[in-house]
């Protein structure tokens, strides 16, 4: 045994310094990871939301406690099959020790849970220090067979060496548990982030030239608006990272300032409001957020491009920017092209995934009827089916059926206003709107006839696209709300 | 440090020094005579070792096997693992390994028929005749499940044909291990079983917990260690422990709840892990800290954790289970949260707002991530695609499948169920951080 020894209570300051709010998880772990050649719990289960901490940690102390051939990281969302685990684990537990016995372990090839375990008795026969294999991302684990995580915890008792397996997870251990029984971790629990320690973390990251004060006003504020629906650290630190600037600018045009808070904080609502859903839901991307609402400041042009013209130009007005985002957001949405026909097509598919197949003769007559006939049937209909309309079964809600291509054609030709001469084409169009994923299958890919099918677009969508071929689908929806 | 200085000394630090005997002498006077029965008398004999998990089992089998080789006669162990050896090619290339330790590597070149008849040759003669074998198969269940259990058929059929002696030891923790064996298996099975019970009494409990903790006067090859003031003062500390009202409290509940060593142990083990050279003595206020720590619902945590959109969504999906119905999706799930949200007036003074569906949607996809909720398999949308329908349940065997499902259909619309008990809910909305009263009232009032 000539592992060195480590300052615990040196590394418990540095890590409270870099890690604000997580003492006792760090207390934690070093009370149970100790010194290298410490012998520690052979299984601990870490686990807690989205960015607490987990893998930073967890890897700051191992690399701080561990040389790197006593404790391998492993994340199994990269190393996704056992055999990319088992030499990933190898070349980490191998690297340094290059000798006769073990230099090969640079290309090593394992492929089975047998080979691995005489690989690791193998290993660094000489002086046998406890080692440690950490799966990060661990739910993955169960992907790879019902014997991988039994035998892994088993890595000790089979090669007679003191393992430490340490998974974390955003998942509870209960999802863990195969039926034939399984040893118990020791639990280590990162919570989500309260307030305060979120400010502090996120403080970590104040602008150098930013007073701190004043940047904490605006965390508190950013924290406030979002954590109803989201506290995840990294979600509110692309947040700030994107509002901030925004916040910022009136001081750089004069319109407010720094003692202003609350006038900054008006100034900049309505980008809070913009956020909440085009940057919280990706739907810019925040190079595009930023090109739409840079703005100059004065005195400052170092800045790369900011004298494109198009930029300031938009910023000056303030409000343009707001709805060009908005108008963005729609384009990115909904903006596909689809032949006229197609377009007729993909309704017809919608209106027979969520009509009732016994309602097509009432909704779609086939004469010279016009549309305020169906719509004077539909209200009968409805009125007439009062009884089980609006509840929380109707088709809306449930998702689309599937219906045979027959009926949606009956229902496309007698929603065309202009009966079509030739229909030829229709079928390739049919074909294209599956490759396009709009319609799915739903019969057997052998089957020629009697194809089924759905229709796999949002009510939003197909809205959008009625209106566009001046169809108003609303009059021909069943039980719609 | 001082863990590895108490490493050579300590049983619940390191396995090989515990005693098993103490509770369980007469299973292992069981184990030891059909050994020797074997190395000693030259008779063969299968049994099973049935417990459960961490009940000692394999503990009381390796002693056993310590204590023949302790006598001198000559007899060899072939260890094989369910869980590592999973079929029988790799079972045989195993024990191929094991028999001709010498040459090693070469013998994993074999093909399955060269290794069998390998095996065969060696077990009928040549220089090793006479050689008692001893074969454990370790999670024994899971042989079973090899195709048509050729090891298990072949090992048992040289047991009773085979002049040279040899014995097969499965150990598992399924009592029903012998119904799964094929009809021709178990007819050449002997039969015999052995129980293996974790300590009955508290009082042996207790017993093994003082000598896990204890530091002995051996290391583990069973050499003497000079005692030094350190380990005598270590001892004492023990011992007051055990007189503490509160430490022998805390073993009980362990005690009640589970009862086998591998749980004593887990809860034992932080308390010696935190020893340094500034405490160098067991800590009542460690073990104290370290029992609360693993003394959590995970699922009631979770939950905790969770956004309060993500919550509303979760009572949404109570309500629904109020009524009967347990299958839904986000559609469903969202038409309910904004019933919910319309409800009550005081929602805009609560300074609570609705929130748009693709938010609420970013929402339930994290409660799937989380595996509060799962899809449901069927979804009663795969209706005639037999290909889609086997191969999404081969995902969902696999264990993961949390993703809302399928190319097939708008996530929107993938049934799922809810993971929790109504129970759970109201558990865990009176302890949400800063929950709202309004929803609280939600989460624990059917409306
Ligand atoms: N207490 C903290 N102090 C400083 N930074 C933190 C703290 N907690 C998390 N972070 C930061 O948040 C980010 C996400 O953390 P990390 O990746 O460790 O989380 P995680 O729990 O592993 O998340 P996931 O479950 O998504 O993998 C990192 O950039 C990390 O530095
Ligand atoms: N009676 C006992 N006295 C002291 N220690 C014991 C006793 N029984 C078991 N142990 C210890 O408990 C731990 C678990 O035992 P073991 O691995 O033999 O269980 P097992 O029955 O084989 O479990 P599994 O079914 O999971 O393989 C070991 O460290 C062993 O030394
Ligand atoms: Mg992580
Ligand atoms: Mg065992």
């Amino acid at each position: 045994m000539t592992a060195s020894t480590v300052n615990l209570t040196l590394l418990r300051r540095s890590a409270a310094q870099r890690f604000p709010g997580r003492e006792p998880q760090v207390d934690q772990l070093l009370r149970y990871l100790g010194q290298p050649a410490d012998t520690s719990p052979p299984f601990l289960f870490i686990y807690g939301h989205e960015s607490t901490g987990k893998t930073s940690i967890v890897r700051f102390i191992l690399s701080e406690i561990f040389d790197s051939t006593h404790a391998a990281y492993i994340s199994c969302v990269e190393c996704y099959t056992p055999r990319l685990v088992f030499e990933h684990i190898l070349k980490q537990l191998g690297d340094s020790h290059p000798s006769f016995e073990t230099g090969f372990l640079s290309n090593v090839k394992c492929d089975s849970m047998q080979e691995f375990i005489s690989f690791m008795r193998r290993l660094d026969g000489a002086h046998q220090l406890p080692r440690y294999i950490v799966f990060d991302n661990a739910e993955k684990l169960r992907d790879m067979g019902p014997t991988f995580l039994p035998a892994f915890l088993r890595i000790a008792e089979l090669t007679d060496i003191p393992t430490t397996i340490i998974l974390i997870s955003c998942v509870p251990w209960d999802k863990f548990r195969p039926r034939n029984g399984i040893q118990e971790p020791l639990l280590v629990r990162f919570p989500i982030y309260g307030k305060e320690d979120t400010m502090k973390i996120l403080a970590l990251k104040c602008p150098s030239d930013e007073p701190l004060d004043f940047y904490l006003s605006f965390i508190s504020v950013v924290y406030d608006v979002f954590s109803r629906n989201c506290k995840d650290i990294n979600e509110l630190r692309h947040l700030v990272a994107l509002l901030f600037p925004k916040f910022c600018e009136p001081l750089f045009d004069g319109r407010a300032k720094r003692s202003e808070v609350p006038k900054l904080f008006r100034l900049c609502q309505t980008y809070f409001a913009a956020a909440a859903d085009k940057l919280y839901l990706r739907e810019i991307s925040s190079a595009e957020w930023l090109r739409h609402i840079r703005v100059r400041r004065p005195g400052d042009d170092s800045d790369d491009n900011s004298s494109d013209p198009e930029d300031s130009g938009t910023s000056i007005l303030g409000n343009p920017i707001e709805s060009d985002a908005l108008h963005l957001r729609i384009k990115t949405k909904l903006d596909f092209d689809l032949p006229y026909y197609t377009k007729f097509l993909l309704i017809a598919s919608f209106l027979a995934s969520y009509n009732p197949a016994r309602l097509d003769v009432r909704f779609f007559s086939k004469g010279k009827e016009s549309t305020s006939y169906s719509k004077r049937g539909k209200q009968a209909i409805q009125k007439q089916m009062m009884s089980n309309t609006g509840g929380k079964h109707r088709q809306q809600l449930l998702g689309p059926k599937s219906f045979p291509i027959e009926r949606m054609l009956a229902i496309f030709y007698s929603i065309l206003v202009d009966p079509i001469e030739n229909s030829i084409e229709i079928q390739s169009q049919i074909a294209s709107l599956v490759t396009l994923r709009l319609l799915v299958r739903t019969s057997n890919a052998s089957q020629l006839d009697g194809i089924k099918c759905k229709c796999n677009v949002s009510y939003e969508l197909i809205r959008h696209i009625s209106h566009s071929v001046q169809f108003e689908i609303e009059n021909y929806l069943f039980d719609f709300i | 440090m001082l863990t590895s200085e108490l490493i050579y000394c300590q049983p619940v630090l390191n396995p090989s020094l515990t005693d098993v005997t103490g509770t369980n002498v007469n299973i292992i006077s069981k184990v030891l005579s059909l050994v020797e029965k074997t190395v000693i008398q030259s008779e063969s004999n299968s049994a099973l070792i049935v417990g459960q998990r961490g009940s000692g089992k394999s503990a009381i089998v390796k002693q056993a096997l310590q204590m023949v080789s302790e006598q001198n006669h000559p007899f060899k162990v072939i260890h094989l693992n369910g869980l590592i050896h999973t079929d029988d090619r790799s079972s045989l290339r195993e024990i191929a390994l094991q028999l001709d330790s010498g040459s090693s590597g070469r013998a994993s070149l074999r093909t399955f028929a060269e290794t069998l008849l390998h095996l065969l040759a060696v077990l009928q003669g040549g220089d090793r005749t006479g050689t008692p074998l001893i074969f454990i198969l370790d999670e024994f269940d899971l042989f079973t499940q090899h195709p048509k259990q050729t090891l298990l058929y072949t090992l048992f059929d040289l047991v009773q044909s085979q002049p040279q002696p040899m014995a097969v030891f499965g150990i598992t923790p399924r009592l029903d291990a012998v119904e799964l064996l094929e009809k021709r298996v178990k007819s050449r099975f002997s039969h015999r079983q052995i129980s293996v019970y974790p300590p009955a009494q508290f009082k042996s409990y207790l017993q093994v917990a003082r000598n896990a903790l204890e530091v002995g006067i051996h290391d583990s090859r069973n050499r003497k260690i000079a005692s030094t003031p350190y380990r005598t003062d270590f001892n004492a500390v023990v011992s007051q422990l055990f007189e503490h009202s509160d430490f022998v409290r805390l073993l009980r509940r362990q005690f009640d709840f589970f009862r086998d060593i591998s749980s004593l142990h887990r809860i034992l083990i932080p308390m010696v892990a935190a020893l340094d050279a500034d405490s160098p003595y067991l800590r009542l206020d460690i073990f104290q800290a370290s029992v609360a720590d693993q003394l959590v619902d995970m699922k009631i945590e979770t939950i905790q954790d969770i956004s309060l959109l993500e919550l509303c969504l979760i009572i949404a999906m109570k309500q629904y289970l109020d009524q009967g119905i347990i299958k839904f999706n986000f559609e469903m799930v969202y038409d309910e949260y904004k019933t919910l949200m319309g409800r009550s007036g005081s929602v805009s003074g609560s300074g609570m707002k609705l929130y748009k569906k693709a938010v609420a949607l970013k929402a339930f996809e994290h409660l799937l991530a989380l595996e509060l909720i799962r899809p449901l398999e069927s979804g009663g949308n795969l209706e005639n695609d037999p290909h889609l329908r086997a191969s999404s349940s081969i995902m969902s065997t696999a264990g993961g499948g949390s993703r809302l499902a399928s190319s097939n259909i708008l996530k929107e619309f993938t049934m799922v169920q809810l993971l929790l008990e109504p129970s759970h809910i109201e558990e865990a909305v009176l302890k949400y951080p800063d929950c709202p009263p309004l929803v609280a009232h939600w989460g624990t009032n059917a409306l």
